[in-house]
């Protein structure tokens, strides 16, 4: 067989809508078939990954910017949407709203005269709602969302308004973390510390 | 990757073929949708709590009849700014001073389970936290009563104080 000296040649057939031949020159389409089967994966994939995340309960709490909670491995879920007391750069927000400052307050006076106005109202106007007598012991929870650096000094005066407007469940919203690694982990930084 | 069988009717050679294109446009904009919808819906921050009940005795129930035996005092954790006491008992408790910056959590929860082995059905904590401590204190001796079982909690407070004003009074004589 005569050895014969290399053509050129395509490297791969021809699309016939882009060219009519494989060498020959006219003009190039400007339609590009997309290729949809990996951007349907990926779609898929993000779907299913949302869907994992998602949570009927939907979001219980309004966290003020730059608000830090504080780390719990033993907390519970919080499903019971009640009065929320705020307790953040030494203020007392009362549903977002600020209603007292540490400084403003009478160190003498255990407890926060607005708070406990506002507390008893709530309670009143729900036992009225649903019925209950005065001197049963009433149910429903308060939140307490306190940023982790907050004074207990602050923290002190609206458990005792609480009280004293008469709730006695008081939720202490937390970030909760697992019980598994971060457990060893936080069981180490004490042992260092 | 289509199939191809032989056609019907007979005719000649003529083959069909049984593959066809999917049209993915509204399987697209169906997971687009869905993509935004559980974007908007998201809850990236799942908030947990830790409930307190600060009511010792119902007020309308009877109150309980006096016990044979004297009981058991409650388990006490108070925070200072300078370390941790805890114990049961003023002349008994343990003080685990601050060591730097850090409390000894540690080994408040070595005396925890020592305390738990020893009164195993008593599940009463009280934590006392001094003003000027930071309140994330607080909720780390709160869980760390909860995790060695003490379901119940009291909360308190009150003015600073130092390890020197919990010390027992030193015996006579001595």
């Amino acid at each position: 067989m005569p050895i014969k000296l290399p053509k050129r040649r395509p490297a791969f057939a021809p699309l016939n809508r882009l060219r009519s031949g494989s060498f020959a020159g006219g003009k190039k389409g400007l339609m590009l078939s997309l290729n949809l089967t990996a951007m349907v994966d990926m779609f898929t994939v993000i779907v299913i990954f949302l869907l994992q995340q998602f949570a009927s309960s939907g979001e219980l709490l309004f966290l003020q910017k730059n608000l830090k909670l504080p780390d719990a491995h033993e907390a519970e879920e919080l499903t019971d949407r009640g009065p929320v007391v705020t307790l953040f750069e030494n203020k007392v927000l009362w549903e977002g709203k600020a209603v007292a400052n540490l400084e403003e307050l009478d160190e003498a006076d255990p407890g926060i005269p607005p708070l406990i106005e506002k507390l008893e109202a709530v309670r009143e106007r729900e036992q009225k709602l649903y019925g209950k007598k005065e001197n049963e012991p009433f149910k429903s929870h308060v939140v307490i969302q306190a940023d982790k650096a907050t004074d207990f000094q602050l923290v002190r005066k609206t458990i005792y308004s609480v009280n004293q407007a008469g709730w006695v469940h008081i939720n202490f919203a937390v970030v909760g973390v697992g019980t598994g690694a971060e457990g060893e982990e936080g069981a180490a930084e004490g042992e260092e510390g | 990757m289509g199939v191809s069988l032989p056609g019907g009717g007979g005719g000649g050679g003529r083959t069909r073929s049984l593959s066809a294109d999917l049209n993915l446009v509204p399987f697209i904009d169906f997971l687009s949708v869905c993509i935004t919808f559980l974007l908007l819906t998201a809850v990236w921050t799942q908030i947990s709590a830790m409930q307190v009940d600060q009511a010792v005795q119902d007020p309308n129930q009877e109150p309980p009849p006096p016990p044979d035996e004297p009981p058991t005092p409650p388990l006490t954790v108070h925070i200072r700014s300078d370390g941790i006491w805890a114990g049961r008992e003023v002349a008994s408790g343990t003080e685990f001073p601050k060591t730097g910056e850090d409390y000894d959590w540690v080994g408040l929860q070595g005396m925890l389970e020592g305390d738990r082995t020893t009164y195993p059905d008593e599940i009463d904590a009280v934590i006392v936290t001094d003003d000027g401590v930071e309140y994330q204190y607080m909720i780390h001796a709160l869980d760390l009563t909860r995790s060695q079982g003490y379901e119940k909690t009291l909360l308190g407070g009150g003015p600073p104080s130092v390890a020197a004003d919990l010390a027992p009074p030193p015996p006579a004589g001595g």
